[in-house]
């Protein structure tokens, strides 16, 4: 954020639960339109491979965050399902 | 974040409401401007009296700034501070203490955003030690929640909610994962008169006859039941050493400052068996330690990278103290008669703070008898 404030572009990646918290950042820096990229929480018991996959579907906004142009949406989900919320038992 | 960005706020906003107890808490609960429980409404003739009382006692001008409070960075007026603690139903004298409070968790090293956003189960835990204590009538004794206790809860409260309403986004920030009942209200003092040892502030290089409020990033208590079991001091520490370390006990990775609530009676216990404070601390580091090999290497790729880096393959047999050195561990004498003590494990990365308490100009402030 602090780039972003400095005029650098950048992609502020933070998990659902910090969503609220990383708004009010912004808004500290009085940045209230920045766009930030939401990946599912939490994230320390992904593996290697499951950050890889995270990355990957990161990938598209983080180049739509720091190339866009125009308003951009406030916050975007990535397109990732975390492992933890597929396994459901009975 | 450290830097305050806000622009400063000489005057908090006015708000005219319908006069009636209901509609007022109505429109706070509403606002997410409350802990949940009603409050006093802070009129602007209530928060008068709280700030000329300041200004009276130490100086300090409505306007002034104490700190800034994270992670909104709002500033922390003795207006806004005043505001809360007649929410929180404190008295006018009671304000030398919350200031101090304030100003301890603004103090960087206490890293209140941490504390405020983390999934942790954190809250600050305020200590008063000095005169100033017995002059508000803090309870040092029975029931270290402070229920039923005047000053006790309505200061912890008061601080509560110049977090809540200085530092955060009201009712939104909060994510710890249950979360600590201190979040209403948690402040106590030293019992410095069953202290056999110099009190807590005194240990800081305070004067004996000075205030201060120490702020401690505390989890929940864990009671160490001795139930009058231990005859010597040496049974007492052997029960205490083995009640305080265990492996989800993050001090456990060898860092932080871990807090011994001691009872009159244990402390008696073990200064009787002529152990001095920093004794215990010497003990407790040797002994409240967890085998390295059997910390599940799990747990210490997530939380200690410096104990693996250190140990990993190289000193398996290796116990793993509680605190990176024996005065780090912080001992304070607390409660009623009985015995049991509390172990209160500390949040990493936050570090406690001792404020004295202090007039505009610096000098210590002696409260009126």
């Amino acid at each position: 954020m602090y780039l972003e404030k400095r005029g650098v572009p950048s992609s502020t990646v933070v998990s659902t639960a910090f969503l609220t918290h990383g708004h009010l950042a912004a808004k500290n820096l009085q940045l209230d339109d920045l766009p930030l990229l939401v990946v599912p929480h939490p994230l320390n018991d992904l593996t290697p491979d499951e950050v890889r996959e995270l990355a990957r579907a990161a990938y598209p906004v983080v180049i739509e965050q720091l190339t866009g142009q125009g308003k951009q949406a406030p916050h975007t989900k990535v397109d990732y399902v975390h492992p933890a919320s597929k396994k459901v038992t009975a | 974040m450290n830097a305050p960005l806000n622009t400063a706020v000489t005057n908090a906003p006015v708000f005219e409401l319908e006069d009636s107890w209901e509609a007022i808490n109505d429109w706070f609960l509403g606002n997410d401007l409350t802990d949940g429980l009603p409050i006093v409404p802070p009129t602007e003739t209530r928060v008068a009296l709280m700030t000329a009382y300041v200004e009276r006692e130490l100086g300090f001008k409505a306007h002034d700034v104490i700190g800034t409070l994270a992670p909104k960075h709002g500033q922390a007026t003795v207006e806004k501070i005043a505001a809360n603690a007649v929410m929180a139903g404190c008295k006018p004298e009671y304000m030398p203490v919350i200031i101090a409070c304030v100003k301890g968790v603004a103090a960087p090293k206490f890293n209140l955003d941490a504390v405020q956003t983390s999934t942790h189960n954190t809250s600050p835990l305020p200590i008063v030690n000095g005169p100033a204590a017995k002059a508000i009538d803090l309870n040092c004794g029975y029931n270290h929640t402070g229920s039923r206790w005047h000053a006790t809860s309505t200061i912890g409260r008061a601080l509560q909610l110049c977090m809540i309403n200085i530092g955060g986004t009201p009712g939104s920030i909060n994510i710890h994962t249950q979360g600590h009942i201190a979040r209403f209200e948690h402040c106590i003092a030293e019992n410095e008169a069953e202290n056999p040892w110099q009190p807590l502030h005194v240990d800081r290089g305070f004067a004996a006859d000075s205030s201060t409020v120490t702020l401690i990033p505390a989890c929940p208590a864990a009671m160490i039941d001795d139930n009058g079991g231990s005859q010597t001091a040496q049974d007492l520490l052997r029960t205490l050493a083995g009640s305080i370390a265990y492996i989800g006990n993050r001090n456990t990775n060898g860092e932080g400052q871990p807090l011994l609530i001691l009872c009159p009676q244990h402390a008696r216990l073990l200064a009787n068996g002529g152990y001095s404070k920093l004794d215990v601390k010497r003990h407790i580091w040797e002994f409240a330690r967890i085998p390295f090999q059997s910390i599940p290497r799990g747990n210490l790729t997530s939380f200690s990278k410096k104990l693996l880096e250190q140990f990993d393959g190289k000193n398996p047999g290796y116990d793993v103290p509680i605190a990176g050195k024996p005065e780090d561990i912080v001992i304070v004498v607390m409660g009623g008669t009985g015995t049991h003590s509390l172990s209160v494990q500390t949040r990493l990365a936050s570090e406690n703070v001792t404020v004295p308490i202090l007039r505009k100009d610096g000098t210590a402030w002696q409260p009126s008898t």
